[in-house]
């Protein structure tokens, strides 16, 4: 009997012992994505429909808004979706006002967010353009806001430059960038609340895209707050299963 | 005799179960691999798969890993041999035949043996997966000539002549040789008899060995003229770092633990360690952070009013030279390559700025009425600032 | 997310006559705000006691957290809804 004779044998004897299927056939799986595509989702469907097929662009998104419009939640989910897709995120928090808990609840891994604490905004934009120059980010979110120093506009554009060679997103949360060329503009502001009887829930969220002064495009997401912290992040685990 | 029990539909023997907890073994064949680069491809495509695993064994046209250990997804091992593979075919062009078993014989068999013709399988890029337990049944079809792919210790020319008597005394199968006792046989074929029989039954004889390492490895070089400055440094130090490098990369290790030790013409010597976030080869990540911890060692020198120029000689040292097999959730599922680098990143960070420059946060407990309770945030590289 | 202040920072705050607020200053001006929630934490028995009415409010445009701590009588930003 022929060796490939001999083992069709074999293994149709194991099938008859063990069932059909019992031999597996383990199909390669390329993964073609695994360099440059990874998608950086905002987490809100109908701003990935604005922002299709990627997501964030390459380069610069600046997140606006007054201070409790949103944008940070924003930027934690935008965070937590390039996180599920494989992606590298890295959280410079030039404010110290990182929140774990709600990071979690919005579906961030904490263990693999590296945050940054530097000393000042010099310091912020140094360390992110020395992530991004060794292409080690998909997405990196330089949390400015509230911050009483203003970023020095060519400071960004530098690293936004940086950022589109190496095909990594920033979003910087400002809260004063005029004059600042950037990939992409986000405006956010809360333009009512989600109630339940007398309690607020959530918020309505309108995101507007700017390029100038032109408003050319926007969208209304529902966010939904959690009541307590265990909460959210039980019901962001339950959403995720 | 064997019993069965009924699980999931599924009926198995007791010896199928204690075979669950033999090592499986990963066998990649390339028939086609003659050429005279041949061996340089599957040199290299060995310490490639030294990455995915510490155990791993080349021959003509073949390379075996050991998969234990290998943190499976779903405990799917078409995702191993999918990772194996994709790490292979940057050296080798062709995709090899593939065959995953608890015993090096039969994974050797089925994957030299090849297509069996079962539909699904007319693809090159297959991998032949065999139930622990079934590699009996599965080799005792095969001739005896089977019994050349296997891994015995001795010489290539005494397994070929105890092949070639088993054949003379009528032994034609692996079968009918595992219904032998080793005594009958022992009396025609000598000592290797003990070894021939559990092979055709489907025991491995050999393990694939762990590939030896040297745990530290030491570069020194003099400078015939002091150096005045860290960058010309530079290139010294990567002279050292592509010497010692090349070595670790051969026995398919990785190198965790680097120390540099630089004399000067006055004053204390500078020394510089970097704990490597991941063990690695990568030259120019390690001399990334050699060269700030160095920069820190001189800012600390200066500090104290210390001559820092003259650099007359150096020492580097790998110590803590690993298996490469380090977090092989690498090479497992869709990841972007930037996670590992990241990392490196942001240890230059914590070296640069300062230990407490980059943490993780932690939870603590999410409703603690105090919010400094909620969290805590920890180092994310403490391995710094020794 | 919430922007979590490390420490809750002191506020400025008018009451009505039960002692619930009407309006802060917040974000360099005077907001009217509503009370959405309000619930108390008490952990007196602890070494470090902390006695606190924790209120979720909405002003223009956000949603925040702040606290009376009833130990000391101040009232406190805890986070602010972003």
């Amino acid at each position: 009997m022929g060796e490939a004779a001999a083992a069709t044998e074999a293994l149709a004897r194991i099938q008859q012992r063990w069932g059909v299927g019992v031999i597996r056939r383990g199909r390669v799986v390329t993964d073609p994505q695994l360099r440059g595509l990874v998608v950086r989702s905002s987490g809100f469907a109908a701003l990935d429909a604005l922002l299709a097929p990627r997501g964030a662009p390459d380069g610069l998104t600046l997140l606006r808004g007054a201070v409790g419009s949103g944008r940070t939640t924003l930027a934690l989910r935008t965070a937590a979706a390039t996180q599920a897709a494989g992606g590298a995120v890295a959280w410079i928090d030039a404010s110290h006002t990182f929140d774990g808990v709600e990071a979690a609840a919005r579906g961030v891994q904490l263990t693999s967010l590296p945050i940054v604490m530097p000393f000042d905004i010099n310091e912020a934009l140094e360390t992110a353009g020395s992530i991004i120059a060794a292409d080690a980010a998909d997405l990196l979110i330089l949390d400015c806001a509230g911050v009483r120093a203003s970023v020095r506009g060519d400071g960004l554009e530098r690293l936004a430059a940086r950022a589109r060679r190496t095909g990594a997103a920033v979003i910087a949360l400002v809260d004063s960038a005029e004059g600042v060329l950037s990939d992409l503009s986000l405006e956010c502001s809360t333009v009512g609340w989600l109630r339940i009887g007398s309690d607020v829930v959530g918020r309505k969220m309108c995101v507007a895209l700017r390029s100038g002064p032109r408003r050319d495009a926007q969208v209304l997401i529902d966010v939904l707050e959690p009541r307590s912290a265990r909460e959210a992040i039980r019901n962001e685990r339950i959403a995720a299963e | 005799m064997c019993s069965s029990h009924a699980a999931h539909g599924r009926r198995f023997a007791t010896s199928e179960l204690r075979q669950s907890s033999v090592p499986r073994t990963l066998h990649l064949h390339w028939p086609t691999l003659h050429d005279d680069r041949a061996a340089a491809q599957l040199r290299n495509a060995t310490h490639a798969l030294g990455r995915i695993s510490p155990l791993v064994a080349s021959g003509a046209r073949q390379i075996e890993i050991g998969i234990d250990g290998l943190r499976v997804r779903n405990g799917d091992e078409s995702a191993v041999a999918s990772a194996a593979l994709r790490a292979v075919a940057a050296h080798i062009r062709t995709a090899p035949r593939a065959a995953i078993a608890s015993s090096r014989l039969a994974a050797a068999v089925a994957a030299t043996v090849g297509e069996v013709g079962t539909a699904g399988l007319a693809d090159d890029a297959a991998c032949t997966i065999l139930p622990p337990g079934s590699e009996a049944d599965f080799l005792a079809p095969q001739r005896v000539e089977a019994l050349r792919f296997a891994a015995t210790g001795r010489s290539s020319e005494e397994l070929a002549e105890a092949i070639e008597r088993c054949s003379l005394l009528g032994v034609r199968t692996l079968g009918a040789l595992a219904r032998l006792r080793s005594g009958e046989l022992g009396a025609r074929l000598g000592s290797i008899a003990g070894l021939l029989i559990p092979l055709a039954r489907g025991e491995d004889v050999q393990a694939i060995p762990p590939v030896p390492l040297p745990r530290r490895l030491v570069a020194r070089e003099s400078f015939d003229l002091p150096l005045t400055s860290i960058e010309e440094f530079r290139f010294p130090l990567r002279r050292a770092l592509d010497d010692l490098l090349a070595r670790v990369r051969r026995d398919g290790a990785a190198v965790g633990l680097v120390r540099l030790h630089v004399a000067r013409e006055r004053g204390r010597p500078l020394r510089a360690v970097a704990r490597l976030p991941l063990p690695t080869t990568d030259r120019t990540q390690i001399e990334r952070l050699l060269l700030a911890a160095l920069e820190r060692a001189v800012a600390a020198a200066r500090a104290e009013r210390l001559d820092v120029d003259g650099l007359v000689s150096a020492q580097l040292q790998f110590d803590g030279v690993l298996p490469a097999s380090g977090d092989q959730l690498t090479l497992l599922g869709a990841r972007s390559p930037r996670v590992d680098r990241l990392a490196w990143s942001t240890a230059a960070i914590a070296i640069r700025y300062g230990a407490d420059r980059v943490v993780h946060a932690e939870i603590v407990d999410p409703d603690d009425a105090r919010p400094e309770r909620r969290t805590r945030l920890v180092r994310a590289h403490p391995e710094v600032g020794e | 997310m919430t922007r979590l202040l490390r420490h809750p920072a002191p506020l400025r705050v008018r009451e009505d006559a039960t002692g619930l607020p009407t309006s802060i200053e917040l974000f360099g001006r005077t907001c009217e705000i509503q009370v959405i929630e309000r619930w108390r934490i008490s952990e007196r028995w602890w070494p470090d006691p902390i006695d606190r009415d924790y209120l979720r409010i909405s002003g223009p445009g956000w949603l925040a957290l702040i606290f009376r701590d009833l130990l000391d009588g101040g009232w406190f930003l805890e986070r602010v809804y972003d």
